[in-house]
């Protein structure tokens, strides 16, 4: 049967727009997981800060968010949150919120920004078709928005919940790259404009658009370093570069960075390279050769000098901005650990391992040098483009957990390609083959002078073979496809696991099996934040590690300190300082800081790893940094420079606040052990005279400390508690009075 | 007698280990420094500030750091003084394998010698080095168990017994240790100078070097690398290198400046340590490998199978490079199952 053009087209197109569906589906139930086995709810940290914004933009104007000025946080300092924020995800969900009440549809805020990272991961995948598509063809598209579909490295940052500005971002990201694209091929200022817009977007998204604002002019840069200039690069990158930095800036938390910081300044060095390189364009059809050369060598020499003069003395003068730090953590790797230690003790600042890189992307880790080397093949203009991601992707990454996000985008386009030209080579189980041989190149490989000449024979015995080459060629074309069929299964179950066992835990809530198999859930952060929100006056202030920062404030409605927008290194060092101190340098701190509770969190009782006495060393590095002369960290070290908490423990380590909040009434009578450090903790009473304890969880996963108020009698506390104690026992009533106070307490 | 533990790890010298050694010695010792002390204190020389000004050149080991030993530890620490003494006990003897005392002598030279160039009248401020293979009895004096010691002592009117009062300088864990020292010296003596780095006259010596090196090369086979450069397959070549060195966790191991290979109990080598976010060098190599075997694998199988001229070769070349697929990757998650145990899939089962 023949079908028309027309019908094949239609088909085609049927087909196409089911399998992108399907993906959408796939990528959005596969991050479900943590909906479905706890509940809809924000995970983590940031995450919570985020939908915090969200509420208020929802339930307040537009303007009033940007002029947004929150005095509870950062205590006594407040936070200019409008100026310091990046909009773009609040906005996304505050208007999808909209829209969805204009069509009769009001749904809570809460679930949309719990569902927003899966919506958006579906139109990534779609990005992603698109940006391929470019690259290679449509059906290398479809694999390639399958992957990014399903990809830990992807889902790792957007599981249901997931609430974070990189939610939207890789959305972007990809959707960015593939309109620079068609700008590119095209020469289109349209094409350039949605591109500037979509730059805009993002920018108002998340500080990591700074990786565009480098990709993009890199791009440009190497296509010229080819000699590959031409009219249409400039169109494209002129309009993206104007339209995008003047939009970027209307930012508030940019502002002035695009034309000051050096992060931005490959972009406009290109944005200058470009105009030299049209007029030398220009001047090159107006003069002989030789006069050119001359013209363009000379003028080359001076501006290089002039440039270059003026960047040094522009940065000499302080009008660019110095080298940031991040920026510094990244090239030098060993900057950060010396001078900045709090963004050092970020665990997704730290490198990466190989583990992580197979973990996150299985099969696709090795298709995708694969892939890189086919783009090799063609190397048109775009492709450079996917070369030069690559390359940086994987350095980024190599130097920082969480950039790993960015890599997998362009993993997943190669591996795509890769797997795709396998499939266009084997795939192929029509029966013609051209004279001895059964497989069809679909390219040369470089090197070969002359493509396809190779295979041309005569048709003599071309009757006699043509079954046994058929078989032939179902034998090793049969091989290819099952094995790699297989492996791709193998991937979808693997990434599957990851997903379910790896990235969906909200964090909020822990799960864990009992002995006979079911699952138990540790709700201890929400019964504490809870109990802060019933049981403390509206404006208690709450002092914890910055990590929980956020979480205290988007679940307790409570003043806090510090959180996890660690804008104020000095304040996060007060906090550090009072945590490792003893309780009588920490009490003033506590005072002048107007706290009335202490939080801290404690993983001993429960073996949960990542508490406060496992962060302990940073809040004694990070308050190291401002006084190097109160606080020590080798002074927190046994004398065999170990790290302990039972009988050997150094004594600032045992007078230290966290660690008497943490151990306080934990081993009373007999010693019991850390779950989470394998050490005795010694029976030693811990004796608090500043704090009381107001809380303590169900799993003493959270344990909350009221700070006492000054005596009334103007003793200082210590001397307070004793008398009153030692009153009581010298009455003779001790048995009486301790009896009574263990009842009150059961 | 002197266990010495330092907190960067360093384990010095352990009495048990040789105790006949030291023992020995100090039989041979003892009497001679008691009559040697005896002696000076007769006849004592007034150890003031003007005084090892004058004697400083003969004094010192290099500039401006004054050789420490049994003999002359008590003259010059002992007090009464107007001066204030920075001093280094420190081990630099290989058997006792102090890795910071050898790092933080330069240091302390570079410290002493800045000091110096800033206070050419050294302004009552002197540096001391004693090792321990002089000063043995010092240490034991001291009851130091650990070095090295970085001490300062400030000016004293009293005649104090050997250690008296003194500020010590705990090692933070840096590279740069003269920074935080300098600062130090300058916190105590109130004292200010600056560091004055020794210009590296062979960096700049090796830099020319090289610069002119490569300027050469380049005009010489300018022809040979034009052609070499323009070639696709070296710059697929470099950019294939790069990413699976990215990939396999290269950055990794420089910034956490792992170890290359370890050794398990029975002192065999061991390629693969356990632990998600745990690596070691050859680990690194050993994946890289993989990926680019695997990776060279699909290459093949997308672009020379299918170019080879006659249908049975192209048979058993795709059916090798499937097999070598199959065994590469079953490797690969073997591997991967040392790092995450609880991980469920499987190939081949033959590693």
């Amino acid at each position: 049967m023949q079908l028309s053009a027309s019908t094949v087209k239609s088909i085609n197109l049927l087909l196409k727009v089911s399998i992108l569906l399907t993906i959408a589906g796939a990528a959005v139930s596969s991050r479900l997981f943590s909906v479905i086995r706890f509940e809809s709810i924000i995970h983590e940290f940031d995450p919570w800060f985020n939908f915090r914004a969200s509420k208020y933009l929802v339930n307040n104007s537009y303007y009033k968010f940007l002029n947004w000025f929150d005095d509870k946080t950062w205590y006594p300092l407040g936070r200019v949150t409008g100026g310091t924020l990046y909009p773009g995800l609040m906005v996304t969900s505050g208007v999808i919120h909209k829209l969805l009440r204009m069509v009769a549809l009001p749904i809570d805020i809460r679930n949309i920004c719990v569902m927003m990272a899966p919506a958006f991961s579906g139109l990534t995948a779609y990005a992603t078709y698109l940006f391929t598509s470019e690259m290679k063809d449509q059906s290398a598209g479809l694999l390639a928005a399958a992957f990014i579909g399903i990809a830990p490295g992807y889902i790792s940052r957007s599981v249901a919940g997931s609430y974070d500005n990189e939610a939207i971002a890789i959305f972007l990201l990809m959707i960015t790259f593939y309109t620079w694209i068609k700008a590119l091929k095209m020469g289109s200022a349209f094409w350039g404009a949605v591109c500037a817009a979509f730059y805009f977007y993002m920018v108002a998204a998340w500080g990591g658009y700074v990786f565009i604002t480098n990709m993009i002019p890199l791009h440009v840069f190497v296509l010229i370093l080819m000699g590959r200039y031409n009219d249409r690069i400039y169109v494209a990158y002129s309009t993206w570069y104007a339209l995008g930095t003047l939009a970027s800036m209307q930012i508030p938390f940019v502002g002035f960075l695009p034309i000051r910081s050096s992060e931005h300044m490959a972009a406009l060095g290109v944005f200058g390279l470009v105009q030299l390189a049209a007029f030398a364009n220009y001047i090159k059809s107006q003069v002989t050769p030789k006069q050119f050369k001359y013209t363009v060598g000379l003028s080359l020499v001076g501006l290089i000098a002039i440039a270059f003069a003026g960047l040094v003395g522009l940065t000499v003068s302080g009008v660019i901005a110095p080298w940031t730090g991040r920026f510094y953590s990244l090239w030098d790797t060993g900057y950060a650990k010396i001078h900045i230690p709090i963004i050092a003790s970020v665990s997704e600042h730290q490198p990466t391992a190989w583990p992580a890189f197979f973990f996150d992307t299985q099969m696709l880790i090795w298709l995708f040098p694969a892939g890189v080397y086919l783009i090799f093949q063609e190397l048109r203009d775009e492709h450079i483009f996917v070369i030069v991601y690559s390359i940086l992707g994987s350095y980024f990454a190599g130097v920082m957990v969480r950039l790993m996000l960015t890599l997998t985008p362009v993993i997943c386009v190669s591996a795509a390609i890769a797997i795709s030209t396998l499939l266009d080579v084997y795939g192929d189980f029509s029966t013609k083959t051209k004279g001895d041989t059964v497989l069809v190149p679909k390219y040369q490989p470089l090197g070969h002078e002359k493509p396809g000449e190779v295979v041309e024979d005569d048709e003599d015995d071309e009757t006699v073979d043509k079954a046994a080459k058929f078989t032939l060629g179902l034998v090793a074309k049969g091989a290819v496809i099952v094995s790699f069929l297989f492996y791709l299964g193998m991937f979808v179950y693997h990434c599957t696991w990851v997903t379910s066992n790896a990235y969906s835990s909200p964090s909020v809530v822990l799960a864990s099996r009992m002995p006979d198999g079911s699952q138990h859930l540790i709700d201890d952060y929400r019964e504490a934040y809870y109990w802060l929100r019933m049981n403390t006056p509206e404006d208690a202030r709450i002092m914890s590690w910055w990590d929980y920062g956020y979480q205290i404030g988007g679940m307790a409605d409570r003043t806090t300190l510090v959180d996890n927008n660690t804008w104020n290194n000095t304040h996060i060092a007060t906090v550090g300082k009072a945590m490792s101190s003893s309780e009588e340098v920490a009490y003033p701190i506590l005072r002048q800081h107007d706290v009335d509770y202490v939080l801290v969190i404690f993983g001993g009782h429960l073996g949960y790893s990542g508490d406060d006495i496992n962060k302990f060393l940073w809040m004694v590095r990070i308050a190291e940094g401002i006084w190097p002369d109160e606080i020590k960290e080798r002074n927190y070290f046994t004398p065999a420079g170990e790290y302990k908490v039972d009988d050997k423990a150094s004594e600032a380590m045992k007078n230290s606040l966290m660690y008497k909040m943490s151990y306080y009434r934990f081993a009373e009578g007999t010693q019991k052990p850390d779950r989470v450090r394998n050490q005795w903790i010694p029976p030693t009473p811990i004796e608090l005279n500043t704090l009381e304890e107001a809380y303590t969880t169900e799993n003493w996963l959270v344990r909350l400390y009221k700070v006492k108020d000054l005596d009334n009698l103007g003793r200082d506390l210590k001397s307070a508690k004793s008398f009153d104690t030692g009153k009581a026992k010298k009455k003779g009533k001790a048995a009486y009075s301790e009896k009574r106070a263990f009842e009150l307490r059961e | 007698m002197l266990l010495c533990v330092v907190i960067q790890g360093v384990t010095l010298i352990n009495a048990n280990i040789t105790p006949h050694w030291h023992q020995r010695k100090m039989h041979v010792l003892a009497p001679i420094v008691a009559l040697f002390l005896l002696a000076t204190t007769a006849f004592a020389q007034v150890f003031d500030a003007e005084f090892i000004r004058e004697n400083l050149p003969s004094l010192s080991r290099s500039k401006g750091v004054i050789r420490l030993n049994d003999q002359n530890f008590q003259k010059l620490v002992g007090g009464p003084r107007d001066y204030h003494f920075v001093v280094l006990l420190t081990a630099e003897a290989a058997q006792f394998g102090c890795h910071l005392c050898k790092e933080f002598g330069p240091s302390f030279d570079l410290l002493a010698a800045s000091y110096l160039t800033d206070h050419p009248d050294s302004d009552n401020v002197f540096f001391g080095i004693a090792d321990f293979s002089e000063s043995q009895a010092t240490y034991r004096g001291l009851d130091l168990t650990a070095a090295p010691n970085f001490w300062i002592f400030p000016p004293t009117e009293k005649n104090i017994p050997i250690g008296g009062e003194h500020y010590k300088f705990s090692f933070p864990q840096v590279d740069n240790l003269e920074v935080p020292a300098g600062n130090f010296i300058r916190e105590v003596t109130g004292k200010d100078f600056k560091i004055h780095y020794p210009f590296r006259w062979d960096k700049l010596f090796s830099a020319i070097l090289t610069i002119a090196g490569v300027g050469v090369g380049l005009v010489v086979f300018k022809k040979q690398l034009k052609v070499f450069f323009a070639k696709r397959n070296v710059w697929a070549a470099a950019t294939l290198v790069l990413i699976l060195m990215f990939v396999a966790g290269h950055m990794y191991n420089i910034i956490r400046k792992t170890q290359y290979i370890v050794a398990d109990g029975n002192n065999n080598p061991v390629y693969f340590v356990g632990g998600f976010s745990q690596q070691i060098g050859v680990e690194t190599q050993i994946i890289a490998l993989t990926y680019a075997l695997l990776a060279f694998c699909v290459i093949s199988l997308a672009l020379r199978a299918p170019s080879l001229n006659t249908g049975s070769k192209q048979v058993g070349v795709t059916l090798a490079l499937c097999i070598v697929i199959l065994v590469a990757y079953s490797f690969l998650l073997a591997k991967f199952h040392i790092k995450n145990g609880g991980y469920p899939y499987h190939l081949l089962n033959i590693f």
